[in-house]
């Protein structure tokens, strides 16, 4: 044993010594083990090496028993700035690299932290757990009697939209109902001013509001003055007491508010459901109910305790559903808290691989570069710099250009976060509503991974570079070592790496160009829309009829506009879903037919472009007709009036003679309203005048087609709904297009960055395919001028300069191909409808050879345009 | 063939002086010498096949040994190393020098004086 390791010392001895008396070194090793002086031969090649190697470094030093000069850091650090000023465009093109690495991976820490890590910016949030559905106002109180097993329990409900009035200025802002304990349960501090309290939920007198730190800023300037103020919400007095802290986002992200008031006041202050004193009663639930626990206690402990609890309030019913308790953390993304974190996932495996193929960019440029500073290495090295020395300097410099990287890429990540602003994530939640930027998590993201970078892209070209024989380097004549081999394996990794990262833009490619092209059943070009909110002005139900009217008789006047028409809900925004009662249709066990349905006026399947089947549209006169009529979609004609004409069919939302009767005048194709690849459900369309259903046209959305661009359009709404009344606010306007593109907004944002990375990633590759081949043609240009010189026709160099590069770019195609199959099968859930991978290969295969054929390019005519006779003086 | 001057080689250090010693009575291979200085100083100067081979390259880069050839040794080809003219030259030089601080000592009642044999 001792003597394998006395064996592998020996062979780090210096090389000149091997070559000379290696083997008798060798022998003489085992003749003494033999001789059986074990111990003292290993101390004695271990002495040997170190002393040996001193002599090597500096001969005379080592002579005259001196060691070399002292280690100097600050002497260092400057020598190693010197060396990157003196190579600017080397340096440049590293930190660029770098920057855009650790730029892009830090973006998507932060994004990642905000939503999976810390969602909710409360004190705690380990132990608060929300309770999954509405509860009602009475069974909350009943909550709160569970002391036993929480400090706390809360309650709130977002709406998502008031109007808020100051003077004669309104907005439309969303806001939260909140029971008085909210704030302190969350342990939050106020801004400014001060937070709601238990004080405030006493009925009677002034409500008392706390606004975001958002709106602060946006509307009010920061300004103490605004605390005291009174505003108007929906047209009601509220006194301003505070501002919340400035990253707090309430407990759900994909809804925060702006101003918090007491739920108490909510038949008060709210419109639509809960506007009415039987919003305070157990018969409405429209509150979520969150507790922060006890220490010790466990979540089914709560569970139970609070489900007993609010059971005692439906004393008489004796269903006793338990409740269901979750942590608060994964209750904030809502339910696509699955989707969401595959897509983070998603997005940190893009980041980390071009991180990664970054660094070994950087690698392979180290490595070229430090076989073209042989020389000055070799210099230093006679000139008694030790081995550790020059590594030292070496790491200094990858350190410092890592530095520079990271402050590059700290740039870089706030740009990125800025523009991903606009964007929103599965779940519905808008990246801009987490309050990202260059805060302490970008700049510690930044710092970890220029480290890790510097430890990774450093230490092997570094060591690898003082290797070198001093003699060797300062004759420079290239020989066999130069082919490295190491360069050409980081080279294929770095093509496998691209291929992953085309392949799967070109998979988010495919899935968004689908998702897009799904037939809606409606066409959402050409059509221009706004919202308005007559609710929040409190008009009433003869208002609203006259406000639809005269702004749709405006837009009909107007050349320009094909159709036009109102509905009470927006495609893919929600809907109205009920029970139904069909004539003649007798639903089996256990089956509960229903129907959505939406609220609409005349020429607003016009507008749509609904293609209508059977019978007609809906007509002014519907309104006061009866029975009343509805149009019905396809499926809803399929499921229940099967084998009978649906024509004249008749149904009712509610039993009892009291409930009135719907004939069916007309059925028109299934329309997509719900995800995009949800399956069709069955839909029924009822006059917006119809006066049993005003309560639920608290928000009506207008809809013009035209022949033109639909941009214009959207203020010919604007001006046709102010004249019909300018109190009502507007909110929403935009192209039909641009909402629908909205909902596959997940897919939009991973296709851009996917977009941004793979085409990073394309340059680095061919970038660094050129660099590889432009060094081995630089390097063996003496062997190039001798083939020519002997008679070899420019071809054959060219071939081989060609084929050397290919060999790696070929490994790393097959190996990338491989990782992506793998990959696909990981996003498949995400994108929609994954299917025929061959195709998609090919194609990310074709641009990667593609990109690196024109990299091979250069070198090779380079190689070929070689002038024999300088080549070969050249030595 | 220049002539070098041994004095420039001087002070050896003692594994020099002692491998130079060895060769003195005749060719050995690298074992032997390494046997040789063992045992005649008795293990205080330690010499392993990492610190004598180092000697060995570098008294021939200095031209104080040469190559003698290979030869068959004990079964095994084995390479042996001589003096050169200019290493025996260095050789006494040194060994004279040595004798000098010697006497010096012995003048100064440092040592007492050697007798004769």
């Amino acid at each position: 044993m001792l003597r394998l390791i006395t064996h592998a010392l020996a062979r780090l001895l210096p090389r000149d010594l091997r070559d000379a008396h290696g083997e008798e070194i060798a022998r003489d090793i085992d003749r003494r083990f033999r001789d059986g002086r074990r111990v003292s031969t290993l101390a004695d090649v271990a002495g040997a090496i170190i002393h040996e190697r001193r002599r090597h470094r500096a001969p005379h030093l080592a002579a005259a028993g001196r060691r070399g000069t002292m280690f100097s850091l600050p002497q260092d650090t400057r020598f190693a700035f010197r060396a990157l000023r003196r190579r600017p465009l080397f340096s440049a093109a590293v930190v660029f690299i770098l920057a855009l690495g650790i730029g892009s991976t830090t973006a998507i820490i932060s994004l990642a932290e905000a939503t999976l890590l810390r969602p909710v910016a409360v004190e705690d949030p380990e132990r608060l757990v929300q309770v999954r559905g509405s509860v009602s106002y009475p069974a909350f109180r009943a909550m709160q009697e569970a002391a036993d097993v929480a400090e706390h329990v809360l309650a709130y409900a977002n709406l998502s939209g008031v109007s808020l009035q100051r003077g004669s200025v309104g907005r439309r802002v969303p806001a939260t109902l909140v029971s008085g304990n909210y704030f302190e349960a969350l342990g939050v501090r106020p801004a400014a001013g001060r937070l709601l309290v238990t004080a405030d939920e006493t009925p009677g007198g002034v409500p008392a509001a706390v606004l975001s730190h958002r709106l602060w800023t946006s509307a009010f300037d920061r300004s103490g003055a605004v605390i005291g103020e009174t505003l108007h919400v929906n047209r009601r007095p509220v006194i301003v007491v505070g501002v919340a802290p400035r990253d707090f986002r309430g407990l759900s992200l994909a809804n925060v508010g702006d101003i918090w008031m007491p739920a108490v006041f909510a038949p008060d202050l709210a419109t639509g459901f809960i506007a009415r004193p039987a919003a305070l009663t157990r018969d409405m639930t429209w509150l979520t109910v969150a507790a922060r626990l006890k220490p010790e206690v466990s979540s089914s402990q709560a569970a139970s305790r609070l489900g007993a609890l609010h059971a005692s309030v439906y004393a008489s019913q004796d269903e006793h559903k338990p409740l269901v308790v979750v942590p608060v953390r994964a209750a904030a993304v809502g339910a696509a808290r699955a989707d969401l974190r595959t897509f983070m996932l998603l997005l940190m495996a893009v980041a980390a691989a071009l991180l990664l193929l970054g660094c070994t960019n950087v690698v392979n440029l180290l490595l070229a570069g430090g076989a073209a500073r042989g020389q000055e290495l070799a210099i230093r090295s006679a000139l008694g710099a030790g081995r550790a020395r020059l590594l030292t300097q070496l790491l200094l410099e990858s350190l410092m250009l890592a530095a520079a990287g990271a402050g590059a890429g700290v740039l870089v990540a706030g740009g990125m976060l800025r523009a991903a602003g606009r964007y929103r994530l599965p779940g519905g939640v808008p990246i801009e509503d987490l309050g990202l930027g260059i805060d302490a998590v970008t700049l510690i993201s930044c710092a970890t991974l220029a480290i890790g970078c510097a430890l990774i892209v450093g230490p092997l070209p570094a060591w690898l570079a003082t290797r070198r024989d001093v003699r060797a380097s300062l004759n420079q004549s290239s020989r066999g070592s130069t082919r490295l081999p190491l360069g050409r394996v980081l080279v294929a990794a770095q093509v496998a790496l691209c291929v992953t990262l085309v392949g799967g833009g070109l998979l988010f490619a495919r899935g968004l160009h689908r998702a897009m092209s799904f037939d809606l059943g409606y066409d959402p070009s050409h059509v221009a829309m706004t919202s308005a909110d007559p609710a929040l002005e409190r008009l009433q139900a003869a208002d609203v009829d006259a406000y639809i009217a005269a702004a749709l008789a405006r837009l009909r006047a107007d050349p320009a506009v094909s159709a036009a028409g109102v509905s009470a809900v927006r495609p893919m925004r929600g809907g109205i879903s009920t029970s139904v009662y069909i004539d003649g249709y007798t639903p089996s066990a256990g089956d509960d037919p229903h129907v959505s349905a939406n609220l609409v006026s005349e020429g607003w399947m016009e507008a749509m472009g609904l293609r209508l089947l059977k019978g007609r549209t809906l007509r002014e006169s519907d309104r006061t007709a009866s029975p009343r009529a509805a149009v019905i979609s396809e499926t809803a004609a399929n499921m229940y009036w099967r084998g009978r004409d649906p024509l004249g069919g008749r149904f009712r939302f509610d039993t009892g003679p009291q409930a009135t009767p719907y004939e069916v005048v007309g059925v028109v194709a299934d329309a997509r309203y719900g995800a995009v690849d949800a399956e069709a459900q069955p839909f029924t369309y009822l006059s917006i005048f119809d006066p049993g259903l005003a309560a639920f046209r608290s928000q009506l959305h207008f809809f013009v087609r035209t022949a033109g661009a639909p941009m214009p359009m959207i203020a010919r709404i604007r001006d046709a709904a102010r004249a019909a009344n300018p109190a009502v606010p507007l909110s929403f306007p935009m192209t039909m297009e641009e909402h629908v593109a909205s909902v596959v907004m997940p897919q939009r944002l991973g296709f851009v960055l996917l977009v941004v990375f793979a085409s990073a990633g394309l340059l680095l590759s061919a970038s660094g395919v050129y660099a590889i081949a432009a060094y081995q043609v630089s390097m063996r240009t003496r062997e190039i001028g001798i083939r020519m010189a002997l008679g070899a026709a420019r071809f054959r160099v060219v071939k081989d300069v060609v084929q050397d590069g290919a060999l790696p770019v070929l490994t790393g195609l097959a190996a990338g191909t491989l990782v992506q199959l793998w990959a696909s099968k990981f996003a498949e859930g995400f994108v929609y409808g994954l299917d025929a991978r061959a195709p998609l290969q090919t194609a990310a295969a074709a641009i990667v050879i593609a990109a690196a054929s024109a990299a091979l390019m250069l070198p090779a005519r380079r190689a070929a345009s070689v002038d024999p006779v300088i080549a070969l003086k050249e030595s | 063939m220049r002539q070098i001057d041994p004095a420039t080689h001087l002070p050896l250090t003692p594994a020099v002086f002692h491998i130079l010693l060895a060769l003195a009575g005749g060719e050995r291979h690298g074992y032997s010498v390494m046997q040789e200085v063992a045992e005649r100083t008795g293990g205080v100067i330690p010499m392993g096949p990492g610190t004598l081979y180092g000697s060995i390259k570098r008294m021939v880069a200095s031209g104080l040994i040469e190559s003698a050839g290979e030869r068959q040794e004990d079964g095994e080809r084995r390479r042996f190393y001589a003096l050169t003219k200019l290493g025996r030259a260095v050789l006494r030089a040194e060994a004279e020098r040595l004798r000098d601080l010697v006497a010096a000592a012995e003048a100064s009642r440092v040592l007492p004086k050697a007798r004769k044999v």
